[in-house]
């Protein structure tokens, strides 16, 4: 027998792809009666813990990954309200020397604008987008994802090859093609972005569905003569929602990486506004000597997404030793 | 099996059908007619001709079925402003991506598979836990930062590659020149398959080294290098290849961001053009084909698990 952090290891350092066409055998052993009778009268079973402990033992990396996310979030929230300069002012003190200063502590662009405060405001479109696309795509596609996994059948082969239609274009060719017809307005990306990730979520929420149905006390439910809207409302989605939520937070890295290449390319939200993206491709166009306007949007978006990963990554294996106890 | 393969054949065509129609949904209202951009301001004449030539006057599945005709029999149509057969782009281009993401693809495996292998052989010592915070650190470095980092540092600040190149010189004339062009945009797509391969392949590593057939040639008394390469590889790498098939996407993605950061004409740069000047014809052939290739190739490695496992082949025929 494996000791359970080998398991966690394992099973939750994998891709997240890499469940769904070639399932792997994760443990699912028996909970025994005790569990059923538990889960039966509506108490939370003994061996899996007080649900209220779900945040004890997540180790200092996923507190301070917790903190650079809700910092990031905080900043694109209030940047209005914080001191900073504005983000399209043209400043003639910044013309002649882009080097760092106590003015502008990370310097200025090829314009003379200050770039600490275009990175601040460039946070907003990247978490405005990422969030939301993510928000609408876990919208859609969880519910399809329960409603494909429990039923089956034509029901999920029509979803499913409607999911892979979309899965087979590359994300950014698809979302480059759609922003040609839509337009690139903020709405626009994030219906663009969320049109490009639903299927990704669809796919693991149907997969995880799937594999809960099978359990034994979704079975004894039936037994006992649950109906479909109480077995999926009180039985599946308690279960199916966590993982999503956690594969979401994943998604929203990808949402935001998929946004920065829509703006690397130009084909994002339009200039002046700020945003990673375009900082990015500027920086890398004005290379030697405008240097902090590629390293701090660069290093500001490498921030968020490898605390957003962490947090996500934590989270879905302490779900997954959970279930697998 | 017969059913199984009928009922995978008709999945396959019922989704290229769909993809196609996808394509030329999105792509049939770019922003300014399409005769416009290929007539630019001349006469009535051409656009009216233009307009015959491209169906405009028809309705939407009229279009559709005119242009999947086109795209069956070979004829793929001439770019808008300047008009250029597609196909002629599409030449030139496609062996540029093509190279770029075999060579990304022969970096990270030749990084990826080692050390993987170190990292399994000892889970969680020093080793494994360096390079697994590694990889998971470089899952969060998108192309489009890796690409214009590498530029700097090893162009910019020690000119070891150039940076942008006009053009590139075939690898067969010229293998140096080219794999010295080729290096720094293939070394950006390789870093993120690096970390995707490592952490696949160590996991399930892991899992294959604590099965019975290895503590059994070990008993046997088999060096560890043999085990590892002849014993515990092969088992271990189902997850990679599958996860390959799907990576071909972001390569994808990754070669139209490296073509972009490093001034190549591939496949990526010209479908970026493209949509930049509302060259229809070249964005629907160019997507269309993009994704034609992906699902050809994720069908291609559902077939290679028969090859590496036995017990998928045996699973199948019953």
């Amino acid at each position: 027998m494996r000791e359970p952090p080998e398991v966690n290891e394992l099973y939750g350092a994998g891709d997240l792809e890499s469940a769904a066409p070639f399932e792997m055998p994760v443990a699912t052993a028996s909970l025994g009666p005790s569990y059923l009778e538990a889960e039966m009268a509506g108490q939370p079973p003994a061996g899996a813990g007080p649900a209220t402990q779900w945040y004890r033992g997540l180790g200092w990396g996923f507190w301070l990954a917790a903190a650079v996310v809700l910092g990031w979030v905080l900043l694109a929230l209030l940047a209005n309200v914080l001191p900073f300069q504005n983000p399209d002012a043209l400043q003639t003190s910044c013309f002649l020397s882009s080097s760092p200063s106590a003015a502008h502590l990370l310097g200025c662009d090829s314009v003379g604008r200050d770039i600490l405060s275009r990175v601040v405001f460039g946070s907003r479109v990247s978490l405005v987008v990422g969030f939301s696309s993510i928000a609408i795509s876990l919208a859609v596609g969880g519910p399809l994802g329960v409603l494909a996994g429990y039923f089956r059948g034509a029901f999920d082969q029509v979803l499913s090859v409607i999911a892979n239609v979309f899965l087979s274009f590359p994300s950014l060719v698809l979302a480059l093609v759609v922003v040609a017809y839509l337009g690139n307005s903020e709405l626009d990306i994030t219906l663009i972005i969320a049109l490009v990730a639903w299927p990704i979520l669809f796919r693991v929420v149907r997969a995880t569905t799937i594999e809960y149905v099978q359990r034994d006390y979704v079975l004894a439910a039936r037994a006992l003569g649950a109906t479909t809207s109480q077995l999926l409302r009180r039985y599946l989605l308690p279960d199916v929602f966590p993982s999503a939520i956690t594969y979401g937070l994943v998604g929203v890295a990808l949402a935001i990486v998929a946004e920065g290449g829509l703006s690397f390319l130009g084909q994002s939200v339009g200039p002046p506004v700020p945003t990673w993206g375009n900082m990015i491709a500027a920086g890398t166009e004005t290379m030697p000597s405008y240097l902090s306007l590629l390293l701090s949007p660069a290093i500001a978006m490498f921030s968020f997404i490898l605390a957003i990963n962490h947090v996500g990554d934590r989270l879905r294996q302490r779900l997954d030793l959970r279930s697998a106890l | 099996m017969l059913r199984l393969f009928a009922r995978r054949g008709l999945e396959l065509l019922v989704t290229l059908f769909l993809v196609s129609l996808v394509t030329f949904f999105f792509t049939s209202k770019l922003p300014g007619s399409e005769a416009a951009v290929i007539c630019g301001a001349s006469s009535r004449a051409c656009l009216r001709k233009e307009e015959a030539i491209l169906y405009l006057n028809h309705p939407f599945f009229a279009r559709y079925f005119h242009w999947l005709g086109n795209m069956f029999t070979g004829s793929l149509g001439y770019s808008a402003a300047p008009t250029e057969p597609i196909a002629t782009i599409l030449k030139t281009a496609y062996p540029v991506t093509l190279e770029l993401i075999v060579f990304s693809q022969v970096m990270a495996i030749l990084v990826a598979v080692p050390l993987a292998m170190w990292s399994a052989v000892r889970p969680n010592r020093l080793f494994d836990r360096l390079s697994t915070a590694g990889t998971f650190a470089t899952l969060a470095l998108p192309v489009f930062i890796v690409g214009p980092l590498l530029r700097f540092f090893f162009s910019v600040e020690l000119p070891i590659f150039p940076g942008t190149s006009a053009s590139l010189p075939s690898l067969w004339s010229n293998p140096l020149q080219n794999l010295n062009v080729l290096f720094l945009p293939s070394l950006t797509i390789a870093i993120g398959s690096i970390a995707v391969y490592q952490r696949l392949l160590r996991a399930d590593m892991i899992a294959t080294l604590e099965q019975d057939f290895i503590v059994m040639a070990r008993a046997k008394g088999l060096t560890t290098r043999r085990i590892l390469f002849r014993h515990a590889l092969r088992p271990s790498t189902f997850g990679v290849v599958t996860v390959g098939g799907l990576q071909i996407g972001s390569l994808i993605v990754g070669a139209i961001i490296a073509e972009q950061v490093f001034g190549l004409t591939g496949i990526g740069s010209d479908l970026v053009l493209a949509v930049t000047k509302a060259d229809l014809p070249t964005v629907q052939v160019i997507t269309l084909l993009v994704a034609v290739v992906y699902i050809a190739l994720n069908l291609l490695i559902d077939l290679l698990y028969t090859v590496i496992d036995p017990r998928v082949r045996r699973a199948r025929a019953t």
